[in-house]
C-alpha cells in the first residue's frame, strides 16, 4: 500500500460570509505532461526551470488565425512580431508557415534576415531607425514604416544618398474609442497630421508609399475597436486614391490582440472573456469590405499579431525551493523562476499549476521568484494547494514576451526547449554559463 | 468608294480558295487539282474562272469583307455557277454574257444569304449558287441564242482534244481495271462536285483531297458508302445515282457535318450514318418534285440537311459535351480535332463565362455533382461548401449552434459579373439539425451572367443579403453572407449553375473557371473543372507579373534574341534576331505574329489565365518555340504547383506518323504531347517580383516517351521573357523585350 502523502496541518479562521458566486471551488488543474510528454522527464533532461516551446501549439494556432481571416478576407498576410519571442527556432517555424517578419530594430532586420527571409517580405517598424538601419532597410527592399517626420526627413535624405527608392507606409494612431488611446506611435489621424504625412510622402521622389500601419494598442479585448481602425485607414486609403490616383497596396492592422492569460486586476479569467481570432477577424474585414474601397482594390490585409500566436505555446517549468509562512501567517512559496525570467508576470496572474495529484484543499499563497529582491513576486495571491519543496511547477502561457524581455540578472537563464511535430525535444537556446556573460566583458589591466 | 488595293499574292489567292472552298478548305494544292479539273473542259473552266472573276471584284469594288474576299467565301458559289452554265451551253460571246449576269446575281445573293444565315451562326453553304442555277435553268427555255452544249455525251473525243492518245488509254485503263462499280459512282460522284463526268476528275479530286485532309477523305468515303447501301437495302434504283451525279450530296454532308462545321469524333461518325439515307429519301423526293420544272435539285438535299441539322444543334440548352461545333474555324478537320481534342476545357467558346470561387478563402466541398444527399435528379449538378478546420470538423464547441460553424456567416461573393435575377432574403435560419422543406432553398441568390447561364447562392443568412433585384454585381463582389435558412441542417453553402433564372430550377453542368485544388503537396490549378466530393479548393490571387507580361496589347512590338545550339546545322542556321508584333484581327483574336517569317501564334488571355489557342507558319522558328512553351499560365498562382495541358498534336508531330494518326483521330489518338508548367518563384502578395517556371513537354506515341522538351522560363518585373530549352542535344534561347513606340 502506498505510503499517504503527509500534509502539514493549517489552522485557519472560518469566514462565514456571502459564498464565492461561482460556488465551490474547482478542481484543481494538474499539468503533469506537454504534448504527450512528461514534465518530470523534461526536466530531469534539461533541468530546473526551463522554458518548453510546443510546435504543434504554434502550427495549429497560426492556422486558426489565418483560417479566420482568409475565409473572410481576399487578401491576408501575417508578419511575425520579431519582439514577442525572436528565438530562431520559432521565427523559423512563422516563417515555415508563410509568415513575414515584423522588425522593429536593426538588430532584429538583421536576425531576420540571417533566417533567410527576403528583404521585401520585412515590415521595419518602430520609432529608432538610425541611418545604417534605414540604409540596410531600403538595400533590401523592406516596408519601412515610418514613425515621425524626423524619421521621414532622415529617410528622404537617405535615400537620396544612396541614389535608391523606399518602399514605404506611414503608422498611423487614432482615437478607436479605447484607453488608453496610444498616440505616441505615428501620425495622428483626427487631428489631419497622418494626410499631411502621405501628402508630403507621395510628393517625395525617392519614397513609394505603400501601405497605412496602425498599432492600436496592446491586449485589447474590444473587436469593435479594430473595426474603427479599419475603416479609419479605410478611409485614408480612398483619399489617397482619390488625390493622387494611387491605389496603396496594404493596410496594416497590427497586432494587440489579446492572448489568453488573465490581466491583473481582470473580474474574469482572459480565456473567458478574450474575443476570439474569428471575432477580430469579422470585425476587421467587414469594415473593409463595406467601406468604400472597391473590391477590385481591396488592399492586402496585414497582421502582426505577436502575442496571441505564441503564448498558449510557451510553458516555463519550475521547481518549489521552499514554503514559509509570512509575519501576518500568510502561506509563501519560493520556486526557482522570477521575474528575471517572466516579465509578463508584471501583467498577468499567470496560471501556475502542480504536475501531480495534489490535495484538494487550497490556500491563498504568494509565489516568490528566487532573486534576492523584494519586487521579485510571481503571483501576488493564488489559491494553491500544498506542495513540498523540490516539487515541480507549470507555469502557462508563457510564449510571448518572456523570452525577449528576460534578464540576465543574478543568475543564468535556463534552457529553451522545443518539442517538435514529431514530439521529439531540442534545445534551441542553450542554458548560459559563466563564461555566455563574461566573454562580452573587459577588465581593464592595472 | 474607295477600295482598297489588293496585293497580287491576296488576289491570286481570293481566286484559289474559291476553287478549294467547294471542299471547305483553303488547300492551295486541292485548289490548283480543282482548276485543272475545272479546264478539262475549257468553257465549263473559263465560265468558272471569270464568275470568280466577277464575284471577287464586286466584292472588292464595293467595299466588303477583306477576309471573307481572300479566302475565297465570296468566290466558290459563283465559280459553281460559272461551271455550271459553262458546260451546259456551247462556248460563245452568248455564253459569257450569261455567265457575267448569273455571276452578278450570284454575288449578292451570297453576300444576302451570308447577312441572313449568319445572324443565325449559320453558314451560307451554296445556297447562292442553287438560286442562281435555278434561276438560268429555268429560262434556259426562252434563251434561244444559246446552244446546249454536246459535251458529255462524246467522252473520247473530248478526251483526245485534251490530252492525245495518252489521255484516252489512261481513260480506257481506268475505266477497266476500277471494275467496281461502287468505287466508279464514287469518283464519278466526286467529279461531279466540279460538273465533270470523268472517272480522272473523280480521282484527281480524291487524291486533293487525301492530301488536304484525311479526315476528310475518310469523310468522303464514308458518306458515300452508307448512301450505296441505303440505296441499295431499300431498292431505290441504282442507277439514277451514277446518272445525275448527284452523289455528291452524300460526300459533301458528311465533310461538312462530319468534320468541318462538328469538331470530328465517334459522334459526328456516328450522326453521318443516321443522317445520310434522310438525305438519300430528301434527294429522291425533291427530284421527283423538281423533275416538273426539267431541273435539277443538285445540291440541294445537302444544303438543307447541314443547314437544318447545325440549326437544330444550336438550340440545344445544355453546353454539349458530345457533337461540338467547331470553336474556331481552323479551316481543317484535324487541326479543329487536335486543337479542341488537346484541351477542349481550354476553349473560352465552350465555356464564355469563367466563374470563380463564391467565397474568400479555402473551402471544402461537401456535396458535389450527384452527390450522396440531395444533389440528385435535375438538381445533380450542384455543390455544397463548408468551412473545416484541421482536423476535418465543420464546427468548433459542440456544433448546437450555427455560430459554432466556421462558415456561418462568411462572405458570399459572386462569382462573375451579372445582374441580380432575384433575391430571397426573410427566411429565418434553422435550428441545427432542423429542416426547412416548406422553403426548400431559403435565402437565396440569383445571378444572371448571360441569358442562358444563372448561378444560384442558397441557403444564406436571414436578411444578410446585400444586393436588390436588377443590381449589378461585379466578380468577387459581396452579395450576402453564409447561413443554414431552407431544406439546411448545418449551415453551408449551396451553389449551382442553371439556365432559367427560377428558384427551385434544374441545375446545369457547368464547371467553375478558376480554382486551386488543395493536395497533399501544395496546390493543383484547375480550369474549367469540377470540385470533387472531399476537395479543398480555393481562389487563386493574381500574380502581376505575370499578369503584365502575359497582357499582349494590340499595337505592341517585341524584339526577340533567338539562338539555337546544336550538332546538327540546321538548328544553328535558325537563330537571329527578329521583331513580332501583336495585333488583333476581324473575329476579335488577338495574336502574335513574326515579322521575319509571318508565323501567327494565336492567344487568349480572359484574366485569369493565359494561353496560345492556336499557331500557324513556320515550326521551329522563334514564335513556335514561345508559342510551344508558353502555351498556357494561369496569371494567378502558387508557388510549387502545376498545371497540366496537352499540345495539338499537329504541330508536335510530323511526317508519316502523323498522317497515319490523321486517319484514326476522330476515334483514337495514339500520338500525345503532354504540357507540364511548374512554377518555382512567383514573388509576394504585395511586391511582383520575378517569375520562375519550368516547362516539361512530353511526346509520346502509343504511351511511349519518344522525346522530352524541358524548358526554364523567366519572367522579369520588366515584362522581358527569357527561354531556355532543351531536348536531345539541342539548345535554343529565346529573350523577348518590349520595343518602345518610338523606336
Amino acid at each position: 500500500m502506498e505510503k499517504i502523502k503527509y500534509e502539514k496541518p493549517v489552522i485557519t479562521k472560518i469566514t462565514a460570509g456571502i459564498p464565492n458566486k461561482f460556488g465551490l471551488p474547482a478542481k484543481q488543474k494538474i499539468v503533469s505532461q506537454i504534448d504527450g510528454i512528461a514534465v518530470d522527464k523534461l526536466m530531469d533532461e534539461y533541468g530546473s526551470p526551463v522554458f518548453v516551446i510546443s510546435e504543434k501549439t504554434i502550427r495549429e494556432t497560426y492556422r486558426e488565425a489565418r483560417r479566420a481571416f482568409e475565409t473572410r478576407y481576399p487578401k491576408v498576410q501575417f508578419a511575425w512580431s520579431y519582439k514577442t519571442n525572436y528565438l530562431d527556432a520559432v521565427c523559423s517555424i512563422f516563417h515555415d508557415e508563410g509568415s513575414w517578419a515584423e522588425v522593429v530594430s536593426g538588430f532584429e532586420f538583421e536576425k531576420a534576415l540571417s533566417l533567410g527571409v527576403k528583404g521585401t517580405q520585412i515590415l521595419f517598424n518602430g520609432p529608432e531607425k538610425s541611418e545604417a538601419d534605414l540604409t540596410l532597410a531600403i538595400n533590401h527592399n523592406a516596408c519601412i514604416h515610418i514613425d515621425h517626420f524626423d524619421e521621414l526627413y532622415l529617410l528622404i535624405e537617405t535615400t537620396r544618398k544612396i541614389g535608391k527608392k523606399a518602399r514605404v507606409a506611414i503608422r498611423i494612431n487614432m482615437d478607436t474609442g479605447i484607453y488608453p488611446m496610444w498616440d505616441r506611435f505615428g501620425f495622428n489621424y483626427e487631428n489631419g497630421e497622418a494626410w499631411n504625412a502621405i501628402n508630403r510622402i507621395m510628393l517625395a521622389e525617392n519614397l513609394d508609399l505603400i501601405g497605412l500601419h496602425t498599432h492600436i494598442g496592446t491586449y485589447i479585448m474590444s473587436t469593435s475597436a479594430y473595426a474603427v481602425a479599419a475603416s479609419k485607414l479605410s478611409n485614408l486609403y480612398m483619399a489617397t486614391h482619390r488625390k493622387f490616383n494611387h491605389w496603396l497596396k496594404y493596410i496594416d492592422l497590427g497586432g494587440g490582440f489579446a492572448s489568453k492569460n488573465t490581466l491583473k486586476g481582470a473580474y474574469m479569467p482572459g480565456s473567458e472573456t478574450c474575443p476570439s481570432f474569428d471575432e477580430y477577424a469579422e470585425a476587421i474585414s467587414n469594415a473593409i469590405i463595406s467601406s468604400e474601397i472597391p473590391h477590385e482594390n481591396l488592399p492586402v490585409l496585414f497582421l502582426e499579431t505577436g502575442r496571441a500566436l505564441i503564448d498558449d505555446a510557451g510553458y516555463l517549468l519550475t521547481t518549489v525551493l521552499a514554503n514559509k509562512r509570512s509575519v501576518a501567517g500568510r502561506r509563501t512559496m519560493v520556486i526557482d523562476a522570477g521575474v528575471n525570467l517572466l516579465f509578463t508576470s508584471f501583467w498577468y496572474n499567470l496560471g501556475v499549476y502542480p504536475t501531480k495529484e495534489v490535495a484538494e484543499y487550497l490556500e491563498d499563497t504568494t509565489i516568490y521568484g528566487p532573486l534576492c529582491m523584494n519586487i521579485d513576486v510571481v503571483r501576488d495571491a493564488i489559491n494553491f494547494p500544498h506542495v513540498k519543496t523540490g516539487d515541480r511547477l507549470v507555469i502557462e502561457r508563457v510564449g510571448a514576451y518572456n523570452m525577449t524581455q528576460w534578464m540576465q540578472f543574478i543568475t543564468f537563464r535556463p534552457n529553451v526547449v522545443l518539442i517538435d511535430m514529431e514530439k521529439k525535444t531540442h534545445i534551441i537556446r542553450k542554458k548560459e554559463e559563466l563564461g555566455s556573460i563574461q566573454n562580452f566583458e573587459v577588465n581593464p589591466k592595472r | 468608294m474607295k477600295s482598297y488595293p489588293l496585293t497580287g499574292k491576296e488576289i491570286l489567292n481570293s481566286i484559289l480558295n474559291s476553287y478549294s472552298q467547294v471542299f471547305f478548305s483553303t488547300s492551295k494544292l486541292l485548289a490548283v487539282l480543282l482548276v485543272l479539273i475545272s479546264f478539262f473542259d475549257y468553257g465549263a473552266g473559263i465560265g468558272g474562272l471569270l464568275a470568280i472573276l466577277i464575284a471577287n471584284l464586286l466584292a472588292w469594288s464595293l467595299g466588303y469583307n477583306r477576309y471573307f474576299l481572300v479566302s475565297g467565301i465570296y468566290g466558290f458559289n459563283a465559280l459553281l455557277v460559272g461551271l455550271g452554265i459553262g458546260l451546259f451551253y456551247q462556248p460563245s460571246p452568248e455564253l459569257f454574257l450569261l455567265v457575267v449576269v448569273a455571276a452578278v446575281t450570284c454575288f449578292f445573293l451570297t453576300v444576302v444569304f451570308q447577312g441572313i444565315l449568319g445572324k443565325y451562326g449559320l453558314p451560307f453553304l451554296s445556297v447562292p449558287f442553287l438560286i442562281s442555277v435555278w434561276i438560268v435553268a429555268l429560262s434556259r427555255g426562252d434563251l434561244s441564242a444559246l446552244h446546249l452544249s454536246e459535251r458529255g455525251i462524246f467522252t473520247y473525243n473530248e478526251l483526245y482534244a485534251l490530252g492525245g492518245r495518252t489521255f484516252v488509254s489512261l481513260y480506257d485503263f481506268l475505266e477497266t481495271s476500277i471494275s467496281s462499280s461502287f468505287l466508279k459512282i464514287y469518283f464519278h460522284s466526286l467529279g461531279a462536285v466540279f460538273f465533270q463526268t470523268h472517272l480522272l476528275a473523280g480521282i484527281i479530286i480524291a487524291a486533293g483531297l487525301l492530301i488536304y485532309s484525311r479526315i476528310t477523305f475518310v469523310l468522303s468515303f464514308l458518306g458515300y458508302t452508307v448512301a450505296w447501301l441505303f440505296y441499295r437495302i431499300t431498292g431505290i434504283e441504282f442507277n439514277s445515282l451514277g446518272y445525275t451525279f448527284i452523289g455528291f450530296n452524300y460526300i459533301l454532308t458528311a465533310i461538312a457535318l462530319g468534320g468541318y462545321y462538328l469538331v470530328p469524333g465517334r459522334v459526328s461518325f456516328a450522326w453521318i450514318v443516321l443522317l445520310l439515307p434522310a438525305v438519300v429519301l430528301i434527294t429522291t423526293a425533291t427530284q421527283q418534285f423538281f423533275i416538273q420544272f426539267k431541273i435539277s435539285p443538285y445540291s440541294l438535299p445537302f444544303n438543307m440537311v447541314v443547314l437544318m441539322f447545325l440549326y437544330a444543334l444550336k438550340l440545344r440548352e445544355q453546353r454539349p459535351r458530345k457533337l461540338v461545333e467547331t470553336p474556331v474555324q481552323l479551316g481543317n478537320p484535324e487541326k479543329n480535332l487536335y486543337l479542341y481534342s488537346g484541351n477542349l476545357k481550354r476553349f473560352p467558346a465552350a465555356y464564355p463565362v469563367s466563374a470563380s470561387l463564391p467565397f474568400f478563402g479555402e473551402w471544402t466541398v461537401n456535396q458535389a455533382h450527384n452527390g450522396e444527399h440531395t444533389h440528385k435528379g435535375a438538381w445533380r449538378h450542384a455543390w455544397d461548401f463548408v468551412i473545416t478546420d484541421r482536423t476535418g470538423s465543420q464546427f468548433k464547441g459542440s456544433g448546437d449552434f450555427a455560430e459554432d460553424y466556421y462558415c456561418f456567416g462568411k462572405a458570399v461573393l459572386s462569382p462573375f459579373d451579372g445582374v441580380v435575377a432575384e433575391v430571397v432574403n426573410n427566411i429565418h435560419d434553422n435550428r441545427i439539425g432542423d429542416i426547412n422543406t416548406a422553403n426548400n432553398w431559403g435565402n437565396t441568390i440569383i445571378i444572371k451572367h448571360n441569358d442562358y447561364l444563372y448561378a444560384k447562392l442558397s441557403h444564406l443568412k436571414y436578411q444578410s443579403v446585400e444586393v436588390k433585384t436588377d443590381d449589378v454585381v461585379k466578380k468577387g463582389q459581396l452579395l450576402a453572407r453564409c447561413g443554414n435558412s431552407g431544406r439546411s441542417p448545418y449551415p453551408h453553402l449551396h451553389f449551382q449553375f442553371q439556365v432559367t433564372p427560377f428558384i427551385g430550377s434544374a441545375t446545369l453542368d457547368y464547371p467553375f473557371g478558376h480554382y486551386l485544388l488543395k493536395d497533399a503537396s501544395g496546390f493543383v490549378m484547375k480550369n474549367f473543372e469540377f470540385p470533387q466530393n472531399k476537395q479543398v479548393v480555393a481562389n487563386p490571387a493574381k500574380n502581376e507579373t505575370l499578369a503584365k507580361a502575359l497582357h499582349f496589347i494590340p499595337g505592341q512590338k517585341i524584339a526577340v534574341d533567338f539562338q539555337a545550339d546544336s550538332a546538327k546545322k540546321y538548328w544553328k542556321n535558325l537563330g537571329g534576331r527578329c521583331f513580332w508584333v501583336v495585333e488583333t484581327d476581324v473575329y476579335n483574336n488577338t495574336y502574335i505574329r513574326s515579322e521575319k517569317d509571318g508565323s501567327i501564334a494565336y492567344l487568349y488571355n480572359n484574366g485569369d489565365l493565359h494561353y496560345f489557342t492556336n499557331f500557324t507558319g513556320k515550326k521551329n522558328s522563334a514564335l513556335y518555340w514561345f508559342f510551344i512553351s508558353m502555351f498556357k499560365i494561369p496569371l494567378g498562382f502558387q508557388p510549387n504547383s502545376n498545371i497540366d495541358d496537352s499540345l495539338p498534336v499537329n504541330l508536335m508531330f510530323g511526317g508519316i506518323t502523323k498522317f497515319l494518326q490523321d486517319f484514326v483521330a476522330p476515334v483514337f489518338l495514339f500520338l500525345k504531347a503532354g504540357y507540364r508548367l511548374t512554377m518555382k518563384e512567383a514573388g509576394d502578395i504585395l511586391s511582383a517580383d520575378d517569375i520562375e517556371m519550368n516547362v516539361s513537354i512530353s511526346q509520346k506515341v502509343a504511351g511511349r516517351e519518344i522525346r522530352k522538351i524541358e524548358s526554364e522560363i523567366r519572367i522579369n518585373t520588366d515584362s522581358e521573357i527569357q527561354i531556355y530549352t532543351k531536348f536531345n542535344d539541342v539548345k535554343i534561347s529565346l529573350k523577348c523585350q518590349n520595343q518602345p513606340e518610338s523606336y
